[in-house]
């Protein structure tokens, strides 16, 4: 990682996807187009492609980002809030683009005793449909996602 | 009347005496009367004034009944028969009617009716020795050639029933000439049947009688299918009926009301089953109510004084309107017995059901060897049968506002042998009593007696002592008792008070008729007035109106001017309707006896009108910017009384694209471009249209990423907190070093100890953006928590910031950079 990456991705303290890629994986320049913000991803909802079920003890579920709250299909990464509840016992999520290995991140940790919990993300996209994917690590756990931008 | 009636009380006392010398007939014993008892009214030729002298009331001795003619049905009165297909108007039948005292006690009555066409005479005495009933039977075989004969009474004999030896107790010092002058009142006494009085006061439309103290009460009488039926499809014996029924209970009303009951018109239905208007029901509520809804349909301008319902549907009861005599119709709900609410018209309405029920109504019959059909249909041949005649009776009563007796109070002395020695009450038959009122008491009044006793003395017709039984006779008596004091001083507010001696009989009555073809215009004022405005004027004119005399009345404002007069000035009140009713009496040509001229129609109308201030637009919907896909609220400021809003989407004053549902003083709009809205504010003096305000929308920027030394552009300690379940708005542009034209910063939020858990939305300005559904960070109580976020920054620089927790909250930003 040079500096100038560093300067053009924001990466602050807790974008630790960027970190664990190997260097292969970095692109860009990207620039940043800010969306008034919008929920893409609530898990609470009836079963769909953006909605339930909750995940689960180990699961994996991938999300179609791109194409929605006005996040184009060209867009490379999302700026996201990320929100857990309902946590049935103390866990990760980890996110990643989806299609590629789960890398050893953790994008927010909680335990049950937390009735919500947020934190704020950079995730790069895939080009698969469904172009997100989130990790549980354990227990069973509700997963909202709130997009704010995106980069291209 | 003291006079008058002090002295038919020393001829009562001294009858008393002679009657129980002779023993009355036994109940149920059926006499056939000698030919020469009913000769003078069988006469082709029969006088005013009859003397019956020999009539064979007791065991060993006669009884004289003094009769005089009189009048049951009105002038112009009609039989209207409908069978369903065609309706005739016809004539009422050719019967005379005679009324009068048996010893010229005043505590009894008499009445006969005479048939014009056959001869056959029909009797109903009530003394205190008794009930009895005189009846025709057609001679088998009969004895002349009818054809020569022409029918006349030679054909019939006569009988005597008397059905009731127990009545002559009398109601223990209970005569309705009694010196009570007004009674003491009683919660109940004012009560009416589910509604009070119109609010605009009571339309008279009872007719007065000249030359005497009496009043003329006409009923239109109305009957159905099911008493077709029970009166063996005969339209005369339904006729015969409701005549005989009306003559008797006219009989009794002028006795003790000074009310003569006259049959203005009769209806008929004798198409069989399903052809009359009326719905099938066996709860007499149902039926009441139908009739109301019936009547304020297809007949509100016909003149009646009460509309009575004879119905033979098999209800076992009666229900009427109290105190709505003379009353124009009201809104009104009726509680049917399987508590259903039915919406309908209240007023002058009694419905009396079981009226042809014969099998339990009419217990014996006349004595004909040669017929099983004997008697006059309609009235009660023989035995304890008067139920008839006592709901009819007690029904009318109610609407001339007679209260159920055991609620009417009267001594001390009566009520302290009660449940409640604290009231007094003119008799304890209270069985059966409903809950009317919505008390929770179904026995609010006295009680004392019920079905399985006797009460110690009878009740009154508007008593419920008809269900009271010694042996099979009623313990009720054909009298108001001295219920007819409290109807009188109610009376007074609902019938017009003449002047003159108060004979027991009415003398010369005259019903005045109709007074030619007067109406009153329909009232002409302005729609709408200023809130308060004075001077405003409102006028009617008249047809044929000659001396007509004027009033007016008004809610919702001030009448500034004389109100006997046909236009008036009025000054509006501060906001509402204005209701104006406005009522014009034209004096009937008989009227000369009545000291208030209270004899011709009355004419009434009532105009709406709205008093309010038109709408002005005091605040305009404003412009705005917002970023692509964020909603926005338009808002308009306006003052006006009672306004409603419209809002359009094109330039001012275009109304071709409404929004739908846009009807508040503000509406939320996201549009995907710019578009200019409008709204129109509107109220019943006119409109308002707002300016025109145009949303723009900013599209989704490339931006570059601005790194800044990390600054705290917010910290609400020591200052303004997010308000609990509330918005705060920050510019954040030119704070922090963040440029104008930034369209995102990125930050970490921090929450500073809250007090509950909650959440905080984030996100762009203005500050009438609508609020996502998102979250930017979710927090639990006491713990203070941070966030990293990036936050979309609104066109004008800001952002807002709302706290979902029940407590104001305390709340951070660090910004560490920016996007433009």
């Amino acid at each position: 990682m040079t500096m100038h990456t560093i300067s053009r991705f924001v990466l602050l303290s807790i974008v630790v996807l960027m970190t664990a890629v190997s260097a292969s994986a970095q692109s860009g320049p990207f620039q940043f187009f800010a969306v008034p913000p919008c929920r893409v991803v609530d898990t609470r909802n009836p079963v769909s492609t953006n909605g339930g079920p909750i995940v689960g003890n180990g699961g994996q579920r991938d999300f179609a980002i791109r194409g929605n709250c006005g996040v184009p299909s060209t867009a490379k990464a999302v700026s996201l809030n990320v929100t857990v509840t309902g946590a049935t016992t103390a866990s990760f999520l980890s996110l990643w683009p989806s299609g590629a290995t789960r890398p050893v991140v953790s994008t927010i940790n909680f335990t049950q005793n937390d009735p919500a919990l947020a934190n704020g993300a950079i995730v790069g996209l895939s080009t698969n449909t469904n172009d997100l994917s989130v990790f549980n690590s354990g227990g069973n756990v509700h997963v909202i996602l709130d997009v704010t931008g995106y980069f291209q | 009347m003291s006079q008058t009636l002090s002295l038919l009380r020393r001829i009562a006392a001294t009858c008393l005496l002679a009657a129980l010398c002779s023993h009355p007939l036994a109940a149920a014993t059926v006499s056939k009367l000698n030919d020469d008892v009913l000769a003078p009214l069988r006469g082709p030729s029969a006088a005013k004034r009859i003397l019956l002298s020999k009539v064979p009331l007791y065991e060993h001795g006669t009884a004289a009944v003094d009769l005089e003619e009189f009048e049951v049905w009105a002038p112009g009165g009609k039989l209207i028969v409908s069978d369903g297909k065609s309706v005739q108007y016809l004539a009422p039948p050719p019967m005379r009617f005679f009324r009068g005292m048996v010893n010229g006690d005043a505590e009894s009555f008499a009445y006969f009716s005479v048939d014009g066409r056959t001869g056959a005479v029909y009797g109903l005495l009530s003394t205190r020795d008794g009930k009895f009933s005189v009846n025709a039977a057609r001679r088998r075989p009969m004895t002349r050639d009818r054809s020569e004969s022409g029918d006349r009474g030679d054909d019939f004999d006569y009988f005597l029933t008397a059905s009731d030896q127990s009545d002559e107790l009398p109601m223990t010092g209970k005569t309705w000439e009694c010196g009570v002058e007004k009674l003491p009142p009683v919660s109940q006494i004012n009560k009416r049947l589910h509604v009070q009085a119109d609010a605009l006061g009571h339309q008279i439309a009872a007719q007065g009688i000249t030359g005497t103290q009496s009043y003329a009460m006409a009923v239109d009488i109305e009957t159905d299918d099911e008493l077709f039926a029970a009166a063996g499809n005969s339209v005369s014996a339904v006729t015969a009926l409701a005549t005989n029924l009306t003559g008797a209970i006219s009989t009794i009303y002028n006795r003790d009301l000074h009310i003569n009951v006259v049959l203005q018109n009769l209806h008929v239905y004798s198409g069989g089953p399903g052809t009359d208007p009326w719905i099938s029901t066996s709860d007499a509520a149902v039926g009441l109510a139908d009739l109301g809804n019936n009547y304020h349909t297809n007949h509100a301008t016909l003149k009646r004084s009460a509309v009575i319902m004879l119905s033979g549907k098999a209800t076992f009861s009666g229900i009427a309107w109290e105190g709505t005599i003379g009353m124009g119709d009201f809104p009104a709900t009726i509680i049917a017995s399987d508590n259903s609410h039915i919406p309908t018209f209240g007023g002058a309405y009694a419905w009396c059901g079981s009226i042809g029920d014969l099998q339990g109504a009419f217990t014996s019959t006349v004595p004909d060897p040669d017929s099983s059909a004997n008697g006059t249909f309609g009235m009660p041949p023989g035995g304890n049968n008067y139920w008839p005649l006592t709901e009819y009776a007690h029904e009318l009563g109610h609407n001339l506002a007679g209260h159920h007796t055991h609620c009417v109070a009267i001594t001390a002395g009566e009520a302290a042998g009660t449940n409640h020695p604290g009231q007094l009450f003119v008799d304890m038959c209270h069985t059966g009593e409903v809950d009317n009122d919505g008390s929770g008491h179904t026995s609010a009044c006295a009680t004392g007696s019920d079905f399985a006793s006797a009460p110690t003395e009878k009740g009154t017709i508007m008593s419920y002592c008809h269900n009271v039984f010694v042996g099979a006779v009623p313990q009720s008596r054909f009298t108001f008792g001295q219920a007819a004091e409290v109807s009188h001083h109610e009376l007074d507010d609902y019938m017009l008070r003449a002047a003159g001696p108060l004979p027991l009989f009415g003398g010369s009555e005259n019903i005045v008729t109709a007074v030619g073809t007067f109406t009153m215009s329909t009232i002409t004022a302005a729609s709408t007035v200023g809130p308060s405005s004075t001077g405003n004027t409102a006028s009617v004119t008249t047809t044929n109106g000659g001396s007509v005399t004027f009033s007016w009345t008004i809610t919702g404002g001030t009448i500034t001017s004389a109100t006997n007069t046909a236009s008036i000035t009025y000054t509006a009140g501060a906001s509402g309707n204005v209701v104006l009713r406005a009522t014009a009496f034209k004096n009937g040509t008989n009227g000369s006896g009545f000291a208030d001229g209270g004899v011709g129609i009355t004419d009434t109308r009532t105009v709406t009108i709205v008093s309010c201030v038109a709408p002005a637009v005091t605040g305009q919907p404003q412009s705005v910017a917002v970023p692509a896909g964020t909603g926005v609220t338009l808002s308009v400021g306006a003052t006006g009384t009672s306004l409603t809003f419209q809002w359009f989407i094109g330039a001012s004053g275009v109304t071709t694209t409404p929004i739908g549902g846009a009807n508040g003083a503000s509406v939320n709009v996201a549009p995907s471009t710019a578009t200019t809205y409008w709204v129109r504010v509107s109220n019943s003096c006119g409109t308002a249209d707002s300016a025109s305000a145009t949303v723009t929308v900013q599209p989704i920027a490339a931006a570059n990423f601005f790194l800044l030394s990390p600054c705290r552009v917010l910290d609400t300690r020591g200052g303004t907190p997010i308000p609990a379940n509330g918005v705060l708005n920050l510019v954040v542009t030119g704070k922090c070093g963040v440029a104008t034209g930034a369209t995102s910063i990125a930050v970490n939020v921090t929450v500073v100890s809250p007090a509950v858990a909650g959440l905080v939305t984030v996100y762009p300005g203005p500050a009438n953006t609508v609020k996502p559904v998102i979250s930017t960070i979710n927090y639990t109580a006491g713990r203070t928590l941070a966030n990293n976020a990036r936050i979309t920054v609104g066109v004008d620089g800001s952002i807002n910031m709302f706290n979902a927790a029940g407590t104001p909250l305390d709340f951070l930003i660090d910004v560490a950079g920016y996007f433009k």
